[in-house]
């Protein structure tokens, strides 16, 4: 009885540990984010705000270039989302449906592209886009994002096309139905977790990337946010209350849609790592 | 039509809905990492106008270059710190986390935030909680007495890599606690069972059956997030920028300062293929090591 006791004690203080390593930097974030300008820069640090004030998220928003960017960053991420899933619903259904000579060489560079040093390849990258014109537009930044999402997408969406047997299909062709009616009608709708899942995890690469954005979005009116927010570092100084507020809004998208998809997301990538 | 009867082996159909996928990879991926090995043998400027060949020399000169040998061994600490806390984290978490408790997918889900969270957003996060005045980490330090006085965590030489690993763990770790709490989920509950019949204690649990039970989980993500610790750009980036005195600094960062930064394109080239060759290396040693293990 004392023994689980114990354990049940070692258990708490084990919870206790991880959360507090998880929470405390966050907690300042959300601190200095409700502190006016004088608390944010007042000594000694109190861990809370002592008024509360939603000031910092007000001048956030009403930042024009803030504005800006969440709008790049919105229109970037949504295309290139959009785009992704186009693409690697063919792809993935392509290389797990049909045979066609070199399948298991493109497959296997699928899977290898996950593995690339996107900073390594960061310059041929930036010639093409340039050599085509095409800094400094969304078009552009979203070429650069497809060369890696596409694969990661279906990377993740093969395991939810393999899970679905192709009788299902063959008895619709039975009925009469075309390839593309069989692929539109039964095995489109069966996807559809995997399809969320794919589309939330590449959203979420999208929204958050950051290299070939500041190499590609030289312009400040065309900067998302992620490099955007960098604006809030001064020379001397840093306005952290505005920057968390930001970077809590920043933040904001990703959350919901992670809470939206989390079942099927999780049951992706792990899907993913275990069958490589 | 005799294409019903063939079914789905169609090669068109599949050779038509890959060449996008395939046609992306080519122009961005893979083509442009041939164009750096050939780029590596000249020096050139950015637009590609004027170039020197240069051969092996150019190679020679960044070998024989200090800096160089301190930013892979940057690239070793940081590589391997943080995705062997990332394991021990995350497996720790996933440890803790994976019971029936009070509000436990509340708990699940908060573990995981720091994993959701842009990566510019948390290396901004811990710039202001390592802050020499006003950190949190100071503060708390400060009033328990640990400290007595400001540290500058992430200024001074000798513990901005720490410090800046610490970030990296924090980040990261989520997607392995979340890769680890679906591998003890798929471990069949019979085998605890029969082990508590055998009256087995808990570490013998944990290795002889927990881990065990895991160990394809487990091999895909350290290599995983081996890789992508190695390839992380942003937390360096806006942490410490590689300072100081580059103590900090790791191939990926040093890559895009010497292109875009120094205009010092064939050394970037260069330190591309060198890190891009490692990493093939050490995946591949790393792959025949665990699949032999079986």
């Amino acid at each position: 009885m004392s023994k689980k006791r114990i354990g049940k004690i070692c258990w708490l203080l084990s919870l206790f540990i991880l959360l507090f390593f998880v929470c405390f930097p966050l907690v300042q974030m959300f601190s200095v984010s409700f502190k006016d300008t004088t608390q944010q820069f007042a000594l000694p640090v109190t861990f809370l705000p002592k008024r509360w004030t939603l000031e910092n998220f007000r001048q956030a928003v009403s930042y024009e270039a803030f504005r800006t960017y969440f709008k790049n960053s919105l229109i970037v991420a949504v295309i290139t989302t959009f785009l992704t899933i186009i693409i690697s619903l063919m792809g993935a259904y392509g290389f797990t449906r049909t045979h066609f000579p070199g399948r298991k060489v493109f497959l296997m560079l699928v899977l290898f592209s996950q593995m690339i040093c996107l900073a390594a390849i960061s310059v041929p990258v930036y010639r093409i886009i340039s050599g085509l014109d095409l800094t400094d537009t969304y078009t552009g930044l979203i070429i650069s994002y497809l060369a890696y999402t596409v694969p990661v997408a279906i990377w993740l969406l093969k395991g939810f096309i393999q899970g679905i047997p192709v009788e299902l299909e063959e008895s619709a062709r039975v009925d009469g139905a075309s390839k593309f009616q069989a692929f539109y009608r039964v095995v489109l709708p069966l996807l559809r977790p995997g399809i969320g899942a794919a589309g939330a995890y590449v959203f979420f690469l999208s929204w958050q990337e950051f290299l070939f954005s500041l190499i590609i979005m030289t312009d400040k009116s065309k900067r998302t946010l992620p490099t955007g927010i960098m604006d809030y570092v001064g020379q001397y100084e840093t306005s952290w209350g505005s920057m968390m507020a930001s970077s809590i809004l920043l933040a904001l998208p990703v959350f919901v849609i992670f809470a939206a998809v989390q079942k099927q997301l999780v049951a992706g990538l792990t899907d993913g790592a275990v069958k490589g | 039509m005799n294409k019903k009867k063939k079914g789905y082996d169609s090669p068109l159909l599949g050779i038509v809905f890959t060449a996008p996928t395939i046609i992306l990879m080519i122009v961005l991926l893979f083509g442009p990492m041939v164009y750096q090995g050939i780029m590596s043998f000249y020096d050139y400027n950015l637009t590609g106008l004027k170039m020197e060949f240069t051969g092996a020399d150019g190679y020679i000169k960044l070998f024989r270059d200090p800096g160089t040998i301190q930013i892979f061994k940057n690239a070793v600490v940081w590589t391997f710190f943080v995705t062997s806390l990332q394991f021990l984290v995350g497996l720790w978490a996933a440890l803790t986390v994976n019971r029936k408790f009070f509000a436990h997918s509340f708990f699940k889900a908060l573990i995981i935030v720091p994993w959701i969270i842009p990566g510019t957003v948390a290396a901004m996060i811990w710039r202001l909680f390592y802050n020499a005045q006003l950190g949190f980490l100071n503060a708390a330090l400060q009033r328990i007495n640990v400290l007595e006085r400001y540290v500058d965590w992430l200024g001074e030489p000798q513990l901005a890599m720490g410090a800046s690993i610490l970030v990296a763990v924090w980040k990261g770790f989520g997607f392995s606690a979340l890769m680890y709490m679906a591998g003890l989920q798929s471990i069949p509950q019979e085998l605890y069972e029969a082990g508590a019949v055998d009256g087995v204690n808990v570490f013998q649990k944990f290795f002889y059956i927990t881990l065990p039970g895991m160990a394809d989980i487990i091999k895909t993500t350290l290599l995983l997030t081996g890789i992508w610790t190695f390839n992380y750009f942003e937390i360096i980036y806006v942490l410490t920028g590689g300072g100081p005195l580059n103590k900090t600094h790791i191939p990926v960062t040093y890559i895009y300062e010497m292109a875009f930064k120094n205009a010092n394109m064939g050394a970037s080239s260069r330190l591309a293929v060198i890190s891009m060759v490692l990493v093939g290396i050490v995946a591949v040693i790393y792959l025949k090591l665990t699949n032999k293990e079986r």
